[in-house]
C-alpha cells in the first residue's frame, strides 16, 4: 500500500490497481467488468440506486476501468470522496464511502453465481458501440490504427476495449470468472491520498481487503523489438475534411538509466513541450499543420508523432518531421532549446502533487519499473542529459510505420 | 489600490483580494497552497462583438472570427522572439483561449509567479499586425477549422446554437468560417485590438503562491500609477426573436451512431446576473432530477438500449441569452425525440421528492467545494463570475440558497410549451 498524506485536497482517495499482462481478451474482459460493476451490485442493485448512493454521500465519485501501461493493463477501482469536514449534516462521508466502495467491488449482483446476463449483454453492445464511434474522433482514430499496424506481432496492439470478434464472445460465467481470477490472484497496488492519519487508512484498508489471499508482485514483461527492415507504409481514407498522419518510430536500444532520460528529454525536445521543434517549425514557422507533437512511451521504447494536415501538405509535413529529428542527430540543438525542454518538464513533473490521480499514476508506474524515483529524482536526472546524449538516442530511433488516414471530404465552412 | 477588498468564503474559509487598478485593469489575487500557480489575463471580448465603435467614431462591423484571429496574433512578436520559448524558460506554460464573451491569455508555472506575469502582461499589451503576419495565420487557423469541422460534438453543437437563436451572434462560430477570416486584414485587428484591449476592459487573475503587494507592483510598474480614464465602447447587438432559427436540422458525416440534439431557448432578459446566475443552478437541480444518470427517464431509455452512455443534459447561459440542450446518441434517433418531447410535457412537481431535491442539491455543493482542488479551476471560475460582476462564491451561496418550493414550482413551468429545436446527425454512407 501506497500511503501519501497531503493537506491540499477537499477530498480523500483510494485506489487499488489489480495488475496483469495485457491480453487481447483480458483486457476487454476487464473493461466490461469495469462497467458492469457500477451497473448494479447486491445492495444497489440498479445503476440509478447507485447513483443516487453516490449523490447522499457529498458526490462521493468510484471510477473504475482500464489503464494499458506498456505491455501491462491495470484492472482499477477508485474512491473520490469529500472530507468529512465539509458535511453540513454530520455524515461520517470517509466511513460510509468506503463501505460504499466496498460493496460495489466486493459485492456484486449476481444471479446463479455469475452476473446478470441482460447488464452484460447491454454493456457489451455499449462496448461494441463505443469501438465503432472510434472513428468520431479522427486523431485518436489514426493513432490506434497506426498501432496495429506497427506492433503486429505484439501485444502492445491490443487496445483495452478489444476487437469486436472477442467482445461479442463474452458470457457472463467468463465474465464472473475473470472477476474472480482478477480478485483471486492478480498482484494489487492500492494507494491513498488524503489528510487521514495511517493508523486510519491503514485500518480502513485491511478491513476492505480481508479476505484476501497474500499474492506475489508483479513483474511486468514488455517486450522491446529491434527495427524491422523497411518502412511500413499504409494509408486509408476517411469522410473527413483534415487528414491525420501518425508515423511511430522504435528505440531499441534503450536499457541504461542514461538512455531512459535521454529518450524522455528527446521526446520534449522534438514534439511534446510547447516550444518543440515539430511545433516551432512544421506548425509556426511553416504553417504545414494545426497540430504536430509526439507521444513517447519510454517503458515500450517507442515514439509516435501524430499531425493535422491537409491531404496535400501529408508528403511535407512527413519530410520536414523526419528532417527536424536529423536536426537534433546532427547536434543542431540551441542551448535555448535544451533550457526550455527541461524547464517544462521539471515544471510538468513538479506539479505532479497537485493531483490525486497524477500522484498514483506516477507511483503505479515507478512499481511497475521497479525503481522507487520521486519527481524530484526524474528533474535531476534530466538535468544532467546533454546534448550529445541527445544526439546519440537520437540517431537510434528508426521509423517503422507512416500510417495516413486521408480526409475525402470537402470543408463545410467554406460552403456556409 | 482602488475598491480594494477581500472576499472570504464561509464554507471552506478561503478568501481572495480583489482590487481595481489606477490603469483600470480588474485584478483578483487569491493566495492557494498548492504547487500549481495560475495566472489569467483577458480582456471583455469575445465572438459576440460583431459590431460596436469607441464613442464618437464611426460604426464598425467586422468579419467573424476576428477575436479568435486576434488572439493568434498577439503572440507574434516584432522582434520575431517567440513568446511560447520565453515561458517555456521561465518553467511556465502559456495558452490562451476565445469564448463568447472573453480573449484569455494565460500560464500556469510550478516556479515562481512574477517573471512570467510581466511576460503575460507586455505580449498581450504589445500588438504587432503585419499583412504577411496576418495571411500566414489564415493558414493554420483554417486548419484548426477544418478539426473542428471533424469533429461530430463540435458540429453538433453549433448546428444547435444555429438551430435555437435567428440572429443573436452565439450563432456565430468562434473560429468564424475560411470565408471570413479570408477577409481579416491588419487594420480590422488594430481596430478590434485598441478598442477592446484597453486597461479599464481587462481583467487579471493570479491564484497560487501569490502576494498582492508584489502583482500590484509589476502593474505599477507596467501602467504607471497615474489613474487612466476608461475607454467608452459602445457595442450594437441584433435583437434576438422569440422565434427559433431553425426548428429541424439534418446532416450526414462520418459518425458510427446517429447524434442528436433536442434543445430550447431559456428567457432571462428581465434578471439581475446575480438572478441568472440563480436561475442557472435552479436549472442544473432541475436537470439532475429529471435527466442525469440517477433519474428513472435515463435508465429507461438506457435498459431499452434506445440511448448510450453518451447522454448530457446541459444548461448555458451567458448574459444575454441562456437555453437547455439533451445531447444524445441512438440508433433509433426518432423515438429519442419523441421520448424526450413526451417525457418534457409530462415533467410535474408531483413526479419530486424532498429527499431527491436534497440529494442532487448535496451533489451539487460538493462539486463546487471540490473546483478549489486545481488553481486552474479557480483562475477559470473567478474570471469567469469577475466578468459576470459576480464573485467566485456566488455559486455556492446560490446553490445553498435555492429550495424545493422553487424546484416545484420550476418543474411546473420549466419544460412546458417551449417551442423545441432538433438536430441530428445521420452517418454518412460508407
Amino acid at each position: 500500500m501506497h500511503y501519501f498524506p497531503t493537506e491540499k485536497f477537499t477530498t480523500n482517495t483510494y485506489t487499488a490497481y489489480f495488475l496483469a499482462p495485457l491480453g487481447e481478451k483480458s483486457a476487454p474482459l476487464a473493461t466490461l467488468l469495469s462497467k458492469v460493476l457500477k451497473k448494479g451490485s447486491a445492495a444497489y442493485p440498479s445503476q440509478e440506486q447507485i447513483v443516487k448512493r453516490a449523490e447522499e454521500l457529498y458526490s462521493s465519485h468510484v471510477v473504475s476501468g482500464v489503464t494499458k501501461i506498456a505491455e501491462s493493463q491495470a484492472f482499477f477501482v477508485s474512491l473520490s470522496a469529500l472530507d468529512n469536514r465539509f458535511a453540513f449534516d454530520g455524515t461520517d462521508i470517509a466511513t460510509e464511502s468506503v463501505s460504499f466502495f466496498a460493496s460495489l467491488l466486493l459485492e456484486p449482483l449476481l444471479r446463479d453465481g455469475v452476473f446478470l446476463e441482460e447488464t452484460v449483454e447491454r454493456e457489451k453492445k455499449a462496448l461494441l458501440d463505443r469501438i465503432l464511434s472510434k472513428i468520431n474522433n479522427k486523431g485518436a482514430y489514426a493513432m490506434q490504427r497506426c498501432r496495429e499496424i506497427m506492433f503486429e506481432n505484439e501485444a502492445y496492439r491490443f487496445s483495452i476495449d478489444g476487437s469486436r470478434e472477442v467482445v461479442e464472445s463474452v458470457t457472463p460465467a467468463e465474465l464472473y470468472s475473470a472477476y474472480r481470477d482478477w480478485l483471486d490472484n492478480a498482484p494489487i497496488e492500492i494507494f491513498y491520498i488524503g489528510k487521514e492519519s495511517f493508523s486510519s487508512v491503514f485500518a480502513r484498508t485491511e478491513h476492505l481487503f480481508k479476505g484476501f489471499a497474500p499474492r506475489k508482485a508483479f513483474s511486468s514483461h514488455t517486450e522491446i523489438r529491434p527495427s524491422v527492415n523497411g518502412v511500413k507504409r499504409v494509408t486509408e481514407s476517411a469522410d473527413a475534411v483534415q487528414g491525420k498522419l501518425v508515423m511511430g518510430f522504435r528505440a531499441p536500444t534503450i536499457a541504461s538509466d542514461k538512455d531512459f532520460f535521454a529518450l524522455y528529454l528527446l521526446d520534449a525536445v522534438y514534439g511534446s513541450s510547447p516550444v518543440s521543434k515539430l511545433f516551432m517549425n512544421v506548425r509556426e514557422k511553416l504553417s504545414l499543420c494545426y497540430y504536430c507533437s509526439t507521444m513517447c512511451d519510454l517503458d515500450k521504447s517507442v515514439l509516435f508523432v501524430s499531425s493535422g494536415v491537409e491531404n496535400e501538405s501529408a508528403a511535407a509535413a512527413e519530410k520536414e518531421i523526419l528532417q527536424q529529428l536529423s536536426e537534433i542527430a546532427e547536434g543542431n540543438i540551441t542551448d535555448k532549446e535544451l533550457l526550455c525542454a527541461k524547464a517544462s518538464l521539471s515544471d510538468y513533473l513538479r506539479s505532479i502533487d497537485d493531483s490525486p490521480y497524477s500522484v498514483e499514476r506516477f507511483m503505479l508506474t515507478q512499481a511497475l519499473r521497479e525503481s522507487s524515483y520521486f519527481p524530484n529524482d526524474y528533474i535531476e536526472r534530466l538535468d544532467q542529459v546533454t546534448k550529445e546524449d541527445l544526439m546519440r538516442v537520437a540517431s537510434t530511433l528508426s521509423l517503422d510505420t507512416v500510417y495516413f488516414l486521408e480526409g475525402t471530404a470537402k470543408g463545410v465552412s467554406a460552403d456556409e | 489600490m482602488n475598491n480594494c477588498s477581500v472576499l472570504k468564503d464561509e464554507v471552506s474559509g478561503e478568501s481572495y483580494t480583489s482590487f481595481t487598478h489606477a490603469s483600470g485593469v480588474a485584478v483578483y489575487v487569491y493566495p492557494k497552497r498548492l504547487t500549481t500557480s495560475y495566472a489569467m489575463f483577458g480582456a471583455r471580448y469575445g465572438s459576440l462583438e460583431r459590431t460596436f465603435r469607441l464613442t464618437g467614431e464611426e460604426w464598425l462591423t467586422v468579419p467573424d472570427g476576428v477575436a479568435h484571429f486576434l488572439e493568434h496574433k498577439l503572440f507574434e512578436e516584432e522582434d520575431g522572439s517567440d513568446v511560447f520559448e520565453r515561458f517555456a524558460a521561465l518553467g511556465a506554460s502559456a495558452n490562451a483561449f476565445t469564448s463568447n464573451e472573453l480573449t484569455c491569455y494565460l500560464f500556469s508555472t510550478t516556479a515562481s509567479v512574477y517573471e512570467p506575469l510581466k511576460e503575460l502582461i507586455s505580449f498581450v499589451m504589445r500588438p504587432y499586425f503585419t499583412e504577411q503576419n496576418v495571411k500566414k495565420e489564415m493558414g493554420i487557423i483554417g486548419q484548426e477549422i477544418d478539426m473542428y469541422d471533424d469533429m461530430p460534438y463540435s458540429r453538433l453543437n453549433q448546428a444547435t446554437l444555429e438551430g435555437l437563436y435567428s440572429t443573436h451572434n452565439i450563432r456565430v462560430n468562434i473560429a468564424g468560417t475560411k470565408e471570413t477570416i479570408s477577409h481579416i486584414t491588419p487594420e480590422v485587428l488594430y481596430r478590434c485590438y485598441n478598442t477592446f484591449y484597453h486597461p479599464s476592459n481587462m481583467v487579471l487573475t493570479v491564484v497560487g503562491n501569490v502576494e498582492i503587494e508584489r502583482v500590484e507592483g509589476i502593474l505599477d510598474e507596467f501602467f504607471g500609477t497615474e489613474k487612466k480614464a476608461p475607454l467608452e465602447v459602445e457595442r450594437s447587438y441584433p435583437e434576438e426573436q422569440s422565434e427559433v432559427g431553425k426548428e429541424y436540422t439534418e446532416f450526414s458525416m462520418q459518425v458510427a451512431k446517429p447524434l442528436l440534439s433536442v434543445s430550447f431557448k431559456d428567457e432571462i432578459n428581465g434578471l439581475s446576473t446575480k438572478e441568472k446566475q440563480r436561475h442557472a443552478y435552479a436549472v442544473h437541480i432541475l436537470l439532475k432530477l429529471f435527466f442525469s444518470r440517477s433519474s428513472a427517464f435515463y435508465n429507461d431509455l438506457y435498459r431499452r438500449g434506445l440511448i448510450t452512455d453518451s447522454f448530457s443534459p446541459v444548461y448555458e447561459w451567458l448574459d444575454s441569452c441562456a437555453h437547455t440542450v439533451i445531447f444524445a446518441e441512438s440508433d433509433l434517433p426518432n423515438e429519442v425525440f419523441e421520448a424526450i418531447e413526451s417525457y418534457m410535457s409530462s415533467i410535474s412537481s408531483e413526479m419530486l421528492d424532498i429527499s431527491d431535491f436534497n440529494r442532487v442539491k448535496r451533489a451539487l455543493y460538493a462539486e463546487n467545494i471540490k473546483t478549489l482542488d486545481s488553481t486552474e479551476d479557480i483562475a477559470y471560475n473567478l474570471t469567469d463570475a469577475a466578468i459576470h460582476g459576480l464573485t467566485l462564491w456566488d455559486a455556492g451561496e446560490a446553490i445553498r440558497s435555492v429550495s424545493f418550493e422553487e424546484i416545484q414550482l420550476l418543474a411546473d413551468t420549466y419544460f412546458k410549451n417551449k417551442h423545441l429545436v432538433r438536430v441530428l446527425i445521420k452517418p454518412s454512407e460508407a
